[in-house]
């Protein structure tokens, strides 16, 4: 009788201790989901949290100091950074995924190229190493200022000089799967090569890839900061992490709370991003630990 | 060997040729007319034909990309579209400031990430290697400007240690020259000290499991001997691979840190020339920069024959 009790209990009890051992050895994936989470969460929800206008001018209420009816201060139209900074993150988000996204689907095309097919490879590598060679915030750079700003050239901008990074991961990933037995078999079995792309060699190369994204995501937040500090960003009226500190450059000594507050948040999420990445890399496949 | 040089040469010289067309092609790929886009939205009609047959927009694409090729190979970046001074010159005039605070930065970088990332990865797990580990994820996820920013508050204007902002030449003495360097080096080299760290601690796990380790330490070597003379020596090619990778995020934070402290180097030239949109000396600063991180890379490259005598075979 006892015992029948003991049993659901003590397996409870030991499923809640081993989710206790998994949060304590991942330690980094608990900190950065928390942390992602929590940002995301403030900035989708900007609307039914921010107290004013990102956009609304104040000019009586300029340069004013963290205070409690403005948490993160205002900066030199009045406007209220908190509200600001929580409105830039989702910009600075949608730039970052969509960044991540769009180079992980181009650098996987051309990674699987260059790993299947052999007569593809030096051509498209030797294109790579060449865009690898140019320094990506130069590159950005000098795609901006031939363009008018907008949100979908700022993403292109961001995009190309991290394409080569995932390019050159996935054909190393490609280069050793296409020689494991289990591929070598579905070819003599006569599996057509799109089945055999979709089917076998890509499922088994999409941990690296994923793990690379998630490196491409925080460094397109940082870059798309960095063009909005050089002036080169998204269009000047659209609140984004970048272009609120490069509004406050100006007022850096007379008003650090306009670039402290969106740089912090920017450092968070880059950081929370970062760590979820170390944290799954090293979860789904320790190995991985010395190539990215 | 010479074969080997040969080769590596040859293909340094189709990576740069291909630099070469990348950045040539970035005017021509753009959406919307470059001309109109630099001259702004007051040109007249008759300024941007003046821009557009100044940048050469108004040949044939091949004839221009032949004038481009032969100017480049007589060393001519073109002409700056305002103050009509010669890219490569404009250039020459801003080299000191900038390679003076990449030294200074890549100095930084390499005398602290060394010795944390080899204490990381010898007490691996331990207290010491997470607070290295949280360190460097903080320190290169962190906008340079705002480390900078943060570094200005503290020791230029409450501590008043050091200077705000700005530049001397060695010609001033040393101590105000390095003064000057302290804070952007510090901003700008606490990135690659982040991604050094973590690239020595990986490596250096992996080379601490080797089996010579395991037979060095059994012939009664000391701990130091074992981690420097054992375990760093074989440890250096990918470090020293990661230094010349990380040239490229070096010359892109140069940028950004010169802009914070008002450094006349490359990197304000870089912003002057984005304000004023002269696509020519953009254009230039490109192409110096990439072939710089190309020339460095074959070094690194050469390098490996005289660093580890497994590559040589």
């Amino acid at each position: 009788m006892t015992g029948a009790i003991a049993t659901p209990t003590t397996l409870a009890f030991k499923r809640k201790r081993r989710s206790f051992r998994f949060l304590s050895r991942h330690l980094t994936i608990v900190i950065g989901a928390t942390l992602m989470t929590i940002l995301v969460l403030l900035s989708v929800c900007a609307p039914l949290i921010t107290p004013y206008d990102p956009v609304a001018l104040d000019l009586i209420h300029r340069l004013r100091p963290p205070s409690a009816s403005h948490w993160f201060g205002t900066d030199n139209y009045g406007r209220d950074i908190f509200s600001r900074t929580l409105y830039g993150g989702r910009v600075s988000l949608f730039v970052g995924i969509s960044a991540a996204l769009l180079s992980a689907l181009i650098g996987s095309v051309i990674g699987l190229l260059a790993g299947m097919f052999r007569w593809a490879d030096a051509p498209l590598m030797r294109v790579m190493d060449g865009l690898m060679a140019i320094p990506a915030i130069l590159l950005a750079v000098g795609m901006m200022i031939l363009t008018r700003p907008g949100i979908p050239i700022v993403i292109i901008a961001i995009t190309i000089p991290e394409v080569p990074r995932v390019a050159r991961l996935v054909r190393s990933v490609v280069l050793v799967i296409r020689e494991q037995v289990y591929v070598q078999a579905a070819v003599a079995i006569g599996t057509k090569l799109p089945r055999l792309l979709l089917h076998h060699i890509l499922p088994n190369a999409l941990t690296p890839i994923i793990v690379q994204v998630t490196y491409v995501c925080a460094s397109a937040v940082l870059v798309e900061a960095y063009l909005g500090f050089l002036g080169v960003g998204i269009p000047p009226e659209t609140p984004s992490w970048g272009n609120i500190i490069s509004d406050g450059r100006t007022y850096v000594q007379l008003a650090i709370w306009i670039v402290l507050f969106p740089g912090a948040f920017l450092g968070t999420m880059v950081m929370a991003i970062n760590m979820l990445g170390d944290g799954v890399r090293d979860m789904l496949d320790p190995r991985l630990a010395r190539r990215l | 060997m010479i074969q080997f040089v040969l080769r590596k040469l040859s293909s340094t010289a189709i990576v740069m040729g291909l630099v070469a067309v990348i950045v040539f092609l970035l005017i021509h790929l753009s959406p919307g007319d470059p001309a109109a886009i630099i001259a702004g939205d007051q040109a007249t009609p008759a300024m941007i034909e003046q821009i557009r047959a100044g940048l050469g927009l108004d040949q044939p694409l091949i004839v221009q990309f032949w004038l481009w090729l032969v100017r480049l190979a007589h060393g001519d970046l073109g002409v700056s579209l305002f103050s009509h001074v010669p890219v490569g010159t404009l250039i020459m005039s801003r080299i000191q400031p900038t390679v003076s605070l990449a030294v200074a930065t890549m100095l930084f970088a390499i005398l602290t990430a060394i010795p944390l990332g080899v204490v990381a990865a010898w007490q691996v797990g331990r207290w010491v290697d997470r607070a290295v580990m949280a360190l460097a994820i903080a320190a290169f996820s962190f906008p340079i400007f705002l480390i900078g920013y943060a570094l200005v508050w503290g020791f230029a204007l409450k501590l008043r240690i050091l200077p705000v902002q700005g530049y001397t030449t060695l010609g001033n003495g040393i101590v105000p020259y390095l003064q000057h360097l302290v804070l952007p080096a510090l901003s700008l080299g606490l990135v690659f000290m982040a991604l050094l760290t973590r690239m020595t601690r990986s490596t250096m796990i992996e080379v601490l499991g080797e089996d010579y380790i395991r037979t060095a330490r059994a012939k009664g070597l000391g701990q130091g001997a074992v981690l420097i003379k054992h375990g760093l020596k074989n440890a250096a090619v990918p470090l020293v691979t990661t230094i010349g990778n990380g040239i490229a995020l070096l010359i892109g934070g140069v940028v950004v840190t010169e802009s914070v402290f008002s450094i006349p180097g490359i990197g304000r030239l870089t912003i002057d020339a984005v304000t004023q949109r002269d696509f020519p000396v953009i254009q230039g600063i490109i192409l110096v920069t990439s072939f710089t991180y190309v020339v460095v890379n074959l070094l690194v490259d050469l390098s490996y024959r005289l660093f580890d005598p497994r590559v040589r075979a």
